[in-house]
């Protein structure tokens, strides 16, 4: 069986291309939370310049601006040594109703650096990153990792004999709208007698549960003390929370003023590593 | 710049640069330090030639001679 080469590498690029983006998924969650999009947005910067702007790690900004470049996130000016962004990415990327945004502010962070929420403040300085942590995250977040029998608790309205015969009479039993139904959401007298959907008291409850006595599930009364790694957490979201991401803390260095270095070693690394062009780079174009 | 390029840089950004970073002797050269950066390596480290000698899409190869 002969292999066409020419196939071989076509299929090869595409996986690449696919590794490539998978890669870049934490560069862009990067680039949202610490601002370098919207920084490198308001005017063509060097690296350095825009690590003044942003008060990020300069070495960092620099990796981080050509891996953009190569993925065509950004545009390098070869000629200026300068990195800026066309009107479309700075849309795309930048802009406060980005098409972009509201993956990488809710789904990617935590599926990246085990944060939801939290994006820090141009001022805030590093500890803001800490402290945050998916348990405070937003309601269907925790709710994905709620064991699934706490989805469903004794609802008072639901569960009563009215409610049962209200959701059958409308012929489903199961669902969002049987709920509603059940409570006579179709009724305006009956309506707005219950403020909070049930999943949000379960959600509130078990949150509370949870500060005074650790994950709901490790309590469990038939005794299972082995999960899955999912529904494993801390046992007090509130006072212990995960180490942050080595990599996003280390990037910025927002406790010290632009231009120093947060460790000795950069301080005394030669000039070369922050130039942002090396002519003689293998991908060079 | 193909799309390995790419590949290596993320990593880099992600990986080798916090590690090199986190290092004494300063030098966070990343994943696409180039040659200028490599030559400059070899010569300090004391070595005279230094050549390119061959170049893949994936690799390059350089000849370092005392």
């Amino acid at each position: 069986m002969a292999i066409d080469e020419g196939k071989l590498h076509e299929f090869l690029g595409r996986f690449v291309t696919d590794l490539g983006a998978v890669v870049a998924v934490g560069n862009v969650v990067i680039g949202h939370r610490l601002g370098l999009y919207r920084a490198l947005a308001s005017g063509p910067a060097t690296p350095q310049e825009l690590a003044q702007r942003t008060h990020t790690n300069p070495r960092y900004v620099a990796e981080w601006l050509r891996g953009q470049a190569a993925g065509g996130y950004v545009a390098y000016d070869a000629a200026a040594d300068s990195y800026s962004m066309t009107e479309e990415q700075a849309f795309a990327l930048a802009s406060p109703t980005a098409p972009s945004t509201p993956p990488v502010r809710s789904c990617w962070p935590s599926a990246l650096c085990g944060q939801s929420r939290g994006s820090p403040r141009p001022s805030a300085p590093v500890p803001a990153w800490a402290g945050t942590n998916r348990t405070r995250g937003r309601l269907h977040r925790l709710r994905a990792f709620l064991p699934p029998r706490l989805h469903r608790q004794p609802d008072p309205v639901l569960d009563s004999r009215a409610g049962r015969r209200r959701g059958q009479a409308a012929g489903r039993r199961h669902g969002r709208g049987h709920r509603l139904r059940a409570r006579g959401v179709d009724n305006p007298a009956r309506r707005n007698t219950r403020t909070r959907s049930s999943s949000a008291r379960t959600i509130t409850a078990t949150r509370s549960n949870w500060r005074a006595s650790g994950p709901p599930m490790l309590a469990s009364p038939t005794g299972r003390s082995s999960r899955s790694p999912r529904h494993r957490r801390s046992p007090d979201p509130a006072t212990t929370s995960p180490p942050p991401s080595t990599a996003c803390m280390t990037w910025a260095i927002r406790s010290q003023p632009p231009g120093m270095s947060a460790s000795p070693s950069s301080r005394t690394a030669p000039d070369w590593w922050s130039s942002p062009s090396r002519p003689t780079t293998k991908q060079a174009t | 710049m193909n799309p390995v390029g790419r590949v290596y840089y993320g990593f880099s950004s992600l990986l080798c640069m916090p590690n090199a970073m986190s290092q004494p002797g300063g030098y966070s050269l990343g994943a696409q330090a180039g040659e200028a950066a490599i030559r400059q390596i070899a010569t300090e480290a004391g070595f005279t030639r230094f050549r390119r000698a061959a170049e893949t899409p994936l690799n390059l190869v350089y000849e370092a001679r005392p």
